[in-house]
């Protein structure tokens, strides 16, 4: 199918406010013609209303959005060539599943045959051409989804938005319509915006991630750099997988400007490479380590500095998840923060550990990231598991 | 022990809801020379005949007035509690105040009303009549109960409905036929159900506003006054069974709705 038009999606100093809150705050975003964007954060982040916003159905207090190029930031829903799936699926319940699909082409006044005939087309390309009939409560909760995506995709959109699509489903569901978007995604050529609160749904389908906090953009890149480099405290608790620790600059390598070592408030000292950036003995500074980056050491490895885990970090074993192909060890340091390691299943049960054992971990000090954004929201702590 | 001590008092309650009721209904049917009570002196409709056609009394065109009002009567309040409704959704200058305007005539005793009401067309020189000022007071009491429906029905109503219908190219007036009101089309026939109900037995708004020609209710009372033939029975068997039939008409038509939404729109 040729594209008419592009789907380029630009925001512009896009402000929203409701009752005086500002819900998203001069906001400058573009997602690019045929990405896949997905739009993270907890809840009240603002992500829906800069959906909403690209949608059409709410109107930013100023600032401008364009689509393709074109500004259309005062037009209707239907005049901007996008289509929007809602998280309750919103279903006429009223309509059969055949006359559902084929609502727009009803608005729009094409003729009984015809557009039944495209509806019906379209069900077959979900796979529920047997539904026609049904009505929408008679349909399972994944049905429906595939329903509602029908009925979005006969609207020929250039731009998809998708609002928490996946959220209502149980978790087989869940991954089943997730390789379902992706294919999607793989035979329509259109952007999609997708708007979620579940970080493993953002990095297995974007090939964008937008991390939201308080109507502000906190971050935005490829799903493979927000998991690794995150850039603040806030970033890598949302994304999940990290261990944030925290401390001052105790010295710069006087022949390395690029080489730290950074103190603990427990007095534990580790090194980090801080890149660009310059700092000054004193200064506050975040780190963060992947879980998956640390191993709990042997006494001999603790003490050696050949296997090449010199950063290290002491404490009490509190807690022990079997996660299948791999074990979350969760140790309490001086009770603050908790520092998880996941532990690959074969190195764990070679030499496990039990709850209550003083145990030490390390990592190499190039798997220290050095973390410049100030956000520490709490309100990701939750969500960080 | 709870279990026949529940059993006992469902037992009464049900024995005063439907023990009056079952006693007219049969009594109705009394022999043409038994009494207002029992025993039954034979079975008969002799008692119907009475009441539609003697001389004495008015049942039949007191029947027809009260049937008359409370279609009219019903046919206002759907349509303004509907219209209300969808205004009431969105908060505008003033709702608040309408809101609890509306309300207060449902609070405020019903005679006051009807005194009212009746007091204001007699000095504003146009005369009580039933389909004047009985209308407008019966209105008094279907209005707010109309909108009280309306809010219910509309609360459960999801507005994400009407913005997939905007989403998919439909006006607004193309979203209100096609998508607000048939969703909503059960809630729109218990408005047209209690509106007509409520006034088909409104005294109290009818007593002083309804001018010289009784509706059926003060045509009872009035025959309860001096009536004491088992035509009395009678016409509360009648008008019981014109209630019974609304109500089933009622529910038939939501049934027939639902039915008709797996069947018809868009027949393959």
């Amino acid at each position: 199918m040729p594209k008419a038009k592009s789907g380029k999606v630009e925001l512009l100093n896009v402000i929203k406010q409701f009752d005086g809150i500002k819900a998203v705050d001069n906001l400058n975003l573009t997602i690019e013609d045929g990405s896949y964007c997905c739009l993270v954060g907890p809840s009240g982040c603002g992500k829906t209303t800069i959906l909403r916003m690209i949608a059409g159905h709410e109107f930013p207090t100023t600032g401008r959005i364009m689509i393709g190029g074109e500004d259309v930031t005062g037009l209707a829903p239907v005049e901007r060539g996008t289509a929007m799936m809602f998280q309750n699926y919103a279903l006429f319940p009223h309509l059969k599943i055949l006359d559902n699909v084929a609502f727009h082409l009803k608005m729009r006044g094409v003729a009984k045959a015809a557009r039944q005939k495209r509806a019906g087309e379209m069900l077959e390309r979900v796979q529920l051409g047997h539904l026609a009939s049904r009505l929408p409560a008679e349909l399972s909760g994944g049905q429906q989804q595939r329903v509602a995506l029908a009925r979005s995709l006969i609207t020929n959109p250039r731009v998809l938005l998708l609002d928490e699509p996946l959220s209502a489903l149980d978790e087989f569901l869940r991954l089943q319509m997730r390789g379902e978007l992706k294919q999607l995604r793989k035979s329509l050529d259109i952007t999609f915006v997708h708007v979620t609160h579940t970080q493993p749904e953002a990095l297995a389908l974007a090939d964008r991630i937008v991390v939201m906090d308080h109507g502000l953009i906190e971050q935005v890149g490829r799903p493979e750099d927000i998991f690794n480099f995150p850039k603040s405290p806030y970033v890598a608790k949302f994304m999940g997988g990290q261990n944030v620790l925290y401390g001052s600059v105790d010295a710069v390598d006087p022949g390395d400007q690029n080489r730290i070592t950074v103190v603990q408030e427990s007095g534990n000292k580790l090194s980090a490479g801080v890149g660009e950036n310059r700092f000054k003995r004193g200064d506050p500074i975040k780190l963060s380590v992947r879980r998956d980056k640390v191993h709990i050491l042997t006494d001999g490895q603790a003490e050696s500095a050949e296997c090449g885990f010199t950063n290290q970090i002491t404490g009490q074993v509190a807690g022990i998840e079997y996660q299948g192909s791999y074990v979350k060890i969760t140790l309490d340091c001086n009770g603050k923060e908790q520092f998880v390691i996941n532990a690959p299943d074969a190195v764990f049960f070679k030499r496990p550990v039990d709850l209550g054992d003083h145990v030490a971990a390390g990592w190499p000090p190039d798997e220290t990231i050095v973390l410049h954004g100030d956000k520490d929201s709490s309100s990701a702590d939750m969500a960080a598991g | 022990m709870s279990f026949y001590l529940l059993a006992g008092f469902f037992a009464l309650f049900v024995l005063f809801l439907y023990g009056p009721m079952s006693s007219i209904f049969v009594l109705s049917f009394q022999g043409p020379e038994g009494g207002l009570t029992f025993p039954m002196r034979g079975v008969s409709v002799h008692w119907f005949d009475v009441l539609f056609n003697s001389q004495r009394g008015d049942a039949g065109a007191a029947f027809r007035r009260s049937a008359g009002l409370g279609l009219l009567v019903m046919g206002i309040t759907t349509l303004l509690s509907f219209a209300a409704g969808l205004a009431f959704r969105r908060k505008f200058v003033g709702s608040g105040f309408i809101f609890y305007l509306t309300v207060i005539s449902l609070v405020m005793p019903g005679l006051l009303i009807s005194l009212g009401i009746g007091q204001l067309f007699q000095i504003v020189g146009v005369g009580t009549n039933w389909y004047t000022s009985g209308l407008g007071a019966h209105l008094t009491w279907t209005l707010p109960f109309g909108l009280l429906i309306m809010f219910a029905v509309f609360g459960r109503f999801s507005r994400s409905l009407e913005e997939a219908a905007r989403d998919l190219g439909a006006s607004r007036w193309k979203i209100l036929v096609h998508v607000t009101t048939p969703i909503i089309f059960p809630g729109i026939i218990a408005v047209a159900l209690f509106g007509f109900t409520l006034s088909y037995d409104e005294i109290a708004r009818s007593v002083l506003a309804i001018g010289t020609k009784n509706t059926l209710p003060l045509e009872i009372f009035n025959m309860t006054q001096n009536v004491t033939t088992p035509d009395l029975y009678a016409i509360g068997t009648f008008t019981t069974v014109v209630s019974l039939l609304v109500i089933l008409i009622s529910l038939w038509s939501i049934a027939f709705i639902q039915r008709n939404r797996a069947g018809t729109p868009g027949k393959q």
